[in-house]
């Protein structure tokens, strides 16, 4: 408590030492103009701003939680975290503007996962990033997808409900929240992992429609995040299956699918990612900062509030994760558009 | 009884010195929120959670509450005044609202829309007290087959914002639906007219077309380089609602409430869906239907009440079910849940007397923002007395920084200035704007409930017959219908009824 | 039936309640009494746009086709579209020939709003906001507004140089830190970057 306390007042006044250096700052810079000046080694540069890139509308839950983060990463760095939302066409925008900016360490961004992963991968969309667009600097959420069904169903664990689905293929119905979303890879991985076969509705709308349309019985399966199910705090909603490598901290009651023997992994990742060809001690410098912010116990608790489960990854970790999803991805793809049409 | 003594216990701790000092400032720093440009209640209220962060939850709840109902009102300002509306709910306000500014009755307007918000918040509120649970599981009912259902009901009532010719006006509704199939289409996810621009993936953004098409083309076709052909310092005449304006909107009102209150309690139908859907009604039903759009008090009265209900009336799902209806009140949840409550029904368990507190807050809140806003009318219309080249400067800097703070991008204004131009040639066409703007919001819900539901079927249109379902869409047919049966004697619809 | 009688109802008290209102015309847009208009400038608009909408129904339907009718589960995503731009080539064919008929009958122009349009105030509008929204990126909102808001002002609206200025720079750098710095809402910086670092 003391010491974020002293650490506010040091980085007020860095501040306010920095806004008064300001002007010869300016003048220097000016100076040397030039896109990219020669400003690696003392980077961050007291006085300037870095720009935290959300490709998403104010409110949502990767807003939320890099509103969190921004002004703790300002009491690490001491320089002014700025968070800019750039939103539309599902975070295409904001991360074609992110891959884009200058790779000085002073754009970052924070992205989610499959989003950002599945954006380059289908030609329609006409994206002009990739995942080499972007050096991945940590990954602060894991929000594994789960299985629901109503208190009242009669599957009461996951082995009933696959075994029905095995002997009634799309009999019953899922929900998802679009095409290409967390929600249609979860089933289809299920789909593929199971044998067994979904009809799957998709809710372009978002989670609280598909959440409304399960509730209300107009479809048989709720498929969404762990904080979904935990932001509602509904009663009528029974988990049988967790779409991650452990039970979750907020449903521990909540079977997982490798505990009942299918092995499927998936859920919504979120992190922060700076363009490629960032100054490597600028990378290593950025990498600590968000490191210490992400794992700093007030913003862990701040984020489980929001139901948002903290899972770190350093930068090389979470360039695997990366990796490993697109390979999976890449796989699921061609099947999934071809079921859609 | 109960549920009586829960409320008085949640006044009781709602009811501090402190609290309604919070109200105060939420509610004076919403309107001015909401009258800035661009910044909307969604925005606007995501923006200033952090400032509450630090308080009780109580107190934070109740600001962000006022917050919320401060920038709804304040967009309103700018439509009535400016004929821009400051946010996407208060749209269909600007047609009538600016057309009594121009009659010099923009106090009766923002007057009238003081009143409607907070009759239509307060019943809703009450609402939420007294039935919120059977409510709650009521709006459920509306499955994807019934929203479809509601949304042709809805789009039917375009017909009754015809003017002169139908053709027009069906005209016109076609063309906002044609728009609001730009984008990312929600059954294959193919791009559609997009033209290969990123931009468009998401769809011709709703707000950047009104504020172009009512804002920008009032300031081409009434304005010039020296001076309005028409002055608007009539907008000073008459401060506040005479008792025979309130006599005039208490059906308008009433009206609204109910259709507020209702829509509010179904997912995915927000606060401007609910206000263009009043407005269809008032055109329908309003015994001075003819007079609309020529500066009528229910065409301000109807959706600005309805827009408030709706608003009260969301919390019933969010509070119930732990379903955010609305853009609005998934910011409102997120609220909540950084104040470590989950507003869903473990919110009534777990912690009732927070929960009790912020329902009475609701009162509060809305009673607050009536005491602070009728005072405050001559303040806004002192707006109006700006000389004019002024003011049109003002208006532009409006229109440009709200449409760039839509999703802060230069590309929306563009599209605004581009349904400017739109706006001017309609006008000067004598096409109407209203079912453009009515069908560019309904269009895309209606085709999304349409796949939802054809995918819960797996196909089978007989989903459609679901008694609720069908009963909408045959109220729709018969609306649409009727005008068309008239067709042979349309010098009947052209008598000016009071001539 | 129902409805002929409400009819007559609101007539029978609408004259009563609303003295005021001049002239309540039965439209929805800003339809004031009809007059005499340019009819000739009314009649090529009217066939221009006649045309534009029809020319762009026929380009849709097609485009339609190719985004595909149908899918597994019903309408696909050209579905709707191709039905609305049939609709909408109906509707301009119709409105054609109901054009067609006023003319014959000497009332074209009719509909017309009032208010002359002030051609050379609509074409600086528009230009100038093309110009600030197009050099917004560039230049930075504070710039680029500032020059948008002196020209309206002083040269356009022939404001004193100083009520010009004074109102430019609160539009342009006032509005600009009212957004940043109470509200963190972002509006554009300069892409210069001597011009960024001094915060413009």
């Amino acid at each position: 408590m003391k010491s974020t306390k002293i650490a506010a007042l040091l980085s007020a006044g860095i501040l306010l030492a920095g806004l008064t250096a300001c002007s010869n700052t300016a003048d220097a810079a000016g100076g040397a103009s030039g896109p990219a000046a020669k400003s690696e080694s003392n980077w961050p540069q007291k006085g300037k701003t870095i720009d935290l890139i959300v490709a998403y509308a104010p409110g949502g839950s990767v807003d939320t939680a890099a509103r969190v983060v921004a002004p703790a990463l300002e009491k690490e760095l001491g320089v002014n975290v700025q968070v800019t939302n750039k939103p539309g066409a599902g975070g295409q925008i904001g991360y074609t503007a992110l891959a884009n900016s200058k790779p000085d360490g002073y754009t970052i961004g924070a992205v989610s996962a499959p989003s950002v992963v599945v954006t380059p991968l289908d030609p329609s969309r006409g994206a002009t990033f990739t995942r080499e667009s972007f050096l991945p600097l940590a990954r602060q959420v894991f929000d594994p997808q789960v299985i629901a069904v109503k208190k009242d169903s009669k599957f009461e664990d996951l082995g009933a409900l696959i075994d029905y689905a095995k002997a009634h293929p799309g009999e019953l119905s899922a929900t998802t929240t679009g095409i290409q979303t967390g929600e249609h890879f979860a089933m289809t991985s299920v789909e593929e992992a199971t044998g067994a076969k979904f009809n799957l509705v998709a809710f372009s709308e978002g989670a609280a429609s598909a959440m409304a349309a399960f509730l209300g019985d107009h479809v048989d399966i709720y498929v969404g995040n762990v904080s979904d199910i935990v932001d509602s705090g509904s009663n009528d909603i029974r988990v049988i299956g967790v779409m991650g490598a452990e039970r979750s901290p907020s449903l521990p009651d909540a079977h997982t699918f490798k505990e009942e023997g299918y092995d499927v992994d998936e859920g919504t990742a979120r992190g922060y990612v700076a363009p490629a060809g960032l100054p490597e001690d600028v990378a290593t410098k950025l990498e600590d900062a968000l490191g210490k912010v992400i794992q700093d116990p007030a913003v862990v608790d701040q984020l489980n509030k929001l139901g948002l489960p903290t899972a770190y990854l350093n930068s090389a970790d979470y360039i695997d994760y990366w990796t490993k999803q697109e390979t999976q991805y890449k796989k699921l793809l061609p099947q999934m558009m071809a079921d859609a049409k | 009884m109960d549920v009586l003594n829960d409320l008085l216990g949640g006044f009781a701790s709602a009811l501090t010195l402190q609290n309604l000092l919070f109200a105060l400032i939420g509610c004076i720093i919403g309107t001015l929120v909401g009258v800035l440009p661009g910044v909307g209640p969604v925005a606007g209220t995501a923006i200033l959670i952090p400032l509450t962060l630090g308080m009780d939850p109580t107190s934070a709840i109740i600001m962000l509450g006022a917050i919320f109902y401060g920038s709804q009102y304040g967009g309103t300002i700018t439509s009535v005044l400016l004929n821009t509306p400051g946010e996407a709910a208060s749209a269909v306000t600007v047609i009538d609202g600016y057309q009594m500014t121009k009659k010099g009755r923009a106090g009766v307007a923002l007057g009238i829309a003081a009143i409607g918000s907070f009759v239509g918040g307060t019943v809703a509120t009450a609402g939420l007290v007294v039935a919120a649970k059977p409510l709650g599981s009521l709006g459920l009912k509306v499955g994807p087959p019934e929203f479809f259902g509601l949304m042709i009901l809805g789009i039917s009532l375009l017909v009754a914002l015809a003017g002169k010719s139908m053709v027009k006006a069906l005209l016109s509704g076609v063309i906002g639906l044609l728009i609001a199939l730009v984008g990312i289409d929600p059954t294959i996810g193919a791009p559609r007219f997009t033209f290969g621009s990123p931009n468009l993936l998401d769809g011709v953004s709703f707000v950047a077309v009104i504020v172009g098409i009512f804002g920008l083309s009032e300031i081409l076709v009434s304005a010039t380089a020296q001076g309005s052909t028409k002055s608007l310092t009539g907008g000073l005449r008459g401060m506040l609602p005479n008792r025979q304006d309130l006599r005039r909107a208490a059906p308008a009102i009433g009206r609204g409430t109910v259709i507020g209150f209702s829509t509010g309690l179904v997912p995915g139908l927000t606060g401007t869906v609910t206000s263009l859907l009043s407005y269809g009604a008032e055109s329908k039903f309003s015994r001075f239907r003819k007079q609309l759009g020529t500066g009528a008090i229910e065409g301000v009265a109807g959706p600005e009440t309805a827009n408030n209900a709706h608003a009260n009336s969301a919390l019933i799902p969010l509070f119930t079910l732990g379903i955010p209806a609305s853009p609005t009140i998934a910011v409102l949840m997120g609220a909540f849940l950084q104040q470590g409550l989950t507003p869903g029904p473990s919110l009534f368990t777990q912690h009732s007397e927070v929960a009790w507190a912020i329902i009475a807050s609701l009162f509060i809140g809305n009673l607050i923002c009536l005491i602070l806003n009728v005072p405050l009318i001559g303040v806004w219309t002192s707006i109006l007395k700006i000389p004019h080249g002024i003011l049109l400067a003002i208006i532009m800097i409006f229109l440009v920084v709200g449409s760039y703070t839509i999703n802060y991008n230069v590309f929306d204004v563009f599209v605004m200035i581009l349904f400017g131009i739109v706006g001017l040639v309609f006008r000067r066409l004598d096409i109407p704007l209203a079912p453009l703007v009515l069908t560019l919001v309904l269009g895309p819900l209606m085709e999304r409930s349409l796949r939802e539901s054809l995918e819960i079927s797996q196909g089978d249109f007989s989903i459609f017959t679901r008694p609720f379902a069908l009963t909408f869409i045959v109220i729709g047919a018969f609306v649409l219908l009727t005008p068309l049966l008239k067709i042979r004697k349309p010098a009947a619809l052209n008598v000016d009824p009071e001539a | 039936m129902r409805r002929l009688q409400a009819d007559g109802f609101s007539m029978a008290k609408g004259t009563r309640v609303l003295p005021d209102s001049p002239h309540p015309a039965t439209d929805i847009v800003d339809a004031p009494p009809s007059r005499p208009a340019d009819s000739a400038g009314y009649r090529r608009l009217e066939l221009g746009v006649q045309a534009f909408f029809f020319i762009v129904a026929i380009v849709t339907a097609l485009n339609s086709l190719d985004l595909g009718l149908m899918v597994a589960f019903g309408p696909g995503p050209g579905f709707f579209p191709f039905y609305l731009s049939i609709a909408m080539g109906l509707l301009v064919l119709a409105w054609i020939v109901q054009s067609r008929r006023a003319i014959r009958s000497g009332a074209a122009g009719d509909t017309a709003i009032d208010e002359a349009i002030d051609y050379p105030h609509v074409v600086t509008v528009i230009v100038s906001l093309i110009v600030l929204a197009a050099l917004m990126g560039v230049l930075g909102y504070q710039i680029a507004m500032f020059l948008f808001l002196y020209f309206h002002l002083a040269i356009r609206a022939k404001r004193t140089w100083y009520t010009s200025l004074i109102i430019a720079l609160a539009g342009s750098v006032g509005v600009f830190h009212v957004f940043t710095d109470l509200l963190s809402v972002t509006l554009p910086l300069s892409m210069f970057g001597f011009l960024n670092t001094i915060g413009l």
